[in-house]
């Protein structure tokens, strides 16, 4: 009570149920009216609010700060405020206990007990609700793309830019990332919309001559008009959440990559090259369920992009498949099966810090 | 263009000669002979039979790329009830019907395929079932953003529940109040200080998760409940004192 205030306010009994509040800066003598507001409640009294004096009532004051906020003396009325609500019990809740309490957590008897008697706590409550529900109605995924977006990242639609912001935010957001799991999960076993492949010669035109297998399949594609491959777009699978201020760091944390497509898992990484500056090499290791690694050995993996000739590997008894020197781009990666192609679409290869 | 026709010549890319051939045909097919040749084709394609795609394609192309009506108006009568079965089929969708069923997310789901299909767009397809799937995407992004959209509203409903004060005459108000989210997320990561506080703002108020949540998602950041309390609080605590979000509250509250 002993602190002296520079602001100070002097309310006025409008009627029996509003009263008058004014804002004076200044000394008791040399004031100037900074604000005018009209108070609602229950009880009425004309009270010259001094510094050092109370109010007493039981009148609703909380838009005193607010009002002097605006007039640029915040610390002097949350002090003048402080005085006049006074914690009819200090100390007996804490602070973090209201917003447990807000939360809808459990909390101790004596927190809701207080709250019915205590205007103070009863009032900071009211305030962190407030703030809170005005922050979340306002803030809640204003960074979220619509999943329009996201579902035209799904399908590979995207620009390369957009489809790399759309994977980054997709790292740092569970819930858009459960929103596409949840469009993967609705457009997977649709039998009707699985797309017959297209055999595109261009996609097997690699720069190198092509393995014995992948030879065979090809003919076996060109020798069988009208063979019934399927063509399975496989899923990424959402990385570990990270938060937003994690967003400019494209290069850490987007590798590696996992990917699902019926009962096969494909994971990849990049690594940087050894024999240029600017090479890159992608390691791939797929596993398939109820599967031996060895039962995969020889299938063909085809790595392709529109501005360079396609590359030709094949996963070794290992499960595993090297890309030992290629350039940055962004590439469609094929598992090329007896009976389906798994189709890793628009897979963003660049270097990383 | 044909999907699964077994007599397809040996070498070639499907369906891209005979369209090419073809063509000049197509063009002189009136939109309701190509609706009644996009509906047989339809049906052998539902039954997974085998089946010509271009003649739906084409009506497809008059659609999006001339902007004809008529054939939106076939394609609506064509393809709605395959809609209305992706609608009814979605996990999120019985919450949201209404009165009306599935009906407005079906012309909901329409509208978004017309809007979000651009011409452009229109080349990456060169099967009906590419277009399908495109259409019941449309249909998983209606249900989601009306999904998001009410979770949000939710939040607006219970801050306008508990606001009763006079709405604020002053003009600076409004500019404070009509501030982008992305300006306000501004304003408050400048009152930010570290990681646990950044984390957990923008876990509370951009997800809105629950302190619990945040505590057992994030445990090395906050190996308790009662970290998150603490933290928020002083956060909360020093927003309160932030001249232009007092503003934001104030003009809300009203």
């Amino acid at each position: 009570m002993s602190r002296k205030l520079e602001t100070f306010v002097c309310l006025k009994k409008t009627n029996a149920k509003i009263l008058t509040l004014f804002v004076y800066s200044g000394e008791k003598d040399k004031k100037s009216l900074l604000r005018n507001v009209q108070l609602t409640g229950e009880k009425g009294r004309d009270a010259c609010i001094l510094p050092g004096t109370l109010l007493s009532g039981g009148w609703h004051l909380r838009c005193i700060a607010s009002e002097v906020f605006s007039q640029g003396h915040p610390a002097n009325i949350l002090c003048l405020k402080e005085m006049l609500m006074e914690c009819s019990e200090p100390g007996i809740i804490r602070d973090e206990e209201l917003l447990a309490y807000l939360a809808g957590e459990r909390v101790r008897p004596v927190v809701q007990q207080h709250l019915s008697r205590c205007q103070r706590c009863s009032s900071l409550l009211a305030d962190y609700r407030r703030m809170e529900l005005s922050l979340t109605s306002k803030l809640y995924r204003w960074d979220c793309p619509p999943n329009q977006i996201l579902g035209e990242y799904q399908l590979g639609l995207l620009s390369n830019d957009l489809a790399t912001a759309i994977n980054v935010h997709l790292d740092t957001c569970v819930l858009c990332a459960a929103e596409v799991a949840t469009l993967v999960e609705f457009l997977a076993d649709d039998p009707v919309l699985v797309e017959r492949v297209s055999v595109q010669p261009s996609s097997l035109n690699n720069h190198r001559p092509a393995p014995q297998e992948v030879k065979r399949l090809a003919d076996r594609l060109h020798d069988r008009p009208g063979i019934q491959i399927r063509r399975i777009i496989a899923s990424l699978l959402p990385p570990q959440p990270r938060f937003a201020y994690q967003r400019n760091l494209v290069g850490s944390g987007v590798w590696p990559r996992r990917y699902t497509a019926e009962d096969f898992s494909i994971s990849i990484q990049i690594e940087r090259g050894t024999s240029r500056r600017d090479a890159l090499q992608l390691i791939g290791f797929v596993t398939r369920k109820g599967s031996s690694l060895e039962a995969l050995q020889g299938i063909p993996v085809v790595l392709s992009s529109p501005v360079s000739a396609a590359h030709t590997q094949s996963i070794d008894e290992l499960g595993n498949f090297i890309f030992s020197s290629i350039s940055p781009a962004t590439y469609t990666l094929e598992l090329q099966l007896p009976e389906s192609t798994i189709v890793i679409e628009q897979l963003p290869v660049a270097l990383q810090d | 263009m044909e999907s699964r026709k077994p007599s397809q010549s040996p070498g070639s890319n499907p369906g891209m000669g005979e369209q090419a051939d073809s063509t000049p045909q197509m063009e002189l097919l009136s939109i309701n002979d190509l609706a009644r040749c996009c509906s047989e084709e339809t049906n052998k394609f539902l039954k997974q039979s085998v089946s010509n795609d271009r003649y739906c394609l084409e009506l497809f192309r008059r659609a999006i790329v001339r902007r004809d009506d008529d054939a939106w108006v076939c394609i609506y009568q064509q393809y709605a009830p395959l809609v209305l079965t992706w609608v009814n089929q979605h996990q999120s969708a019985v919450p949201l019907l209404g009165q009306d069923g599935s009906a407005p997310l079906v012309n909901a789901a329409f509208a978004k395929f017309s809007q979000a299909l651009t011409p452009a767009k229109m080349d990456n397809f060169n099967s009906l079932a590419a277009v399908l799937k495109y259409l019941k995407m449309c249909v998983h992004s209606v249900i989601a953003d009306e999904v998001r959209s009410r979770q949000a509203r939710q939040y607006e409903e219970a801050l306008e529940s508990i606001e009763h004060e006079p709405a604020s005459d002053d003009p600076a108000d409004d500019v404070v109040s009509n501030i982008s989210a992305q300006g306000l997320w501004q304003v408050i990561q400048e009152e930010l200080n570290g990681e646990d506080e950044r984390v957990l703002i923008y876990l509370a108020y951009i997800h809105g998760m629950k302190p619990s949540e945040i505590s057992s998602q994030h445990s090395r950041l906050f190996p308790s409940v009662e970290d998150v309390y603490r933290i928020k609080r002083n956060v909360l605590e020093r927003l309160r004192r932030n001249r232009r979000l007092q503003m934001l509250f104030k003009h809300q509250y009203s």
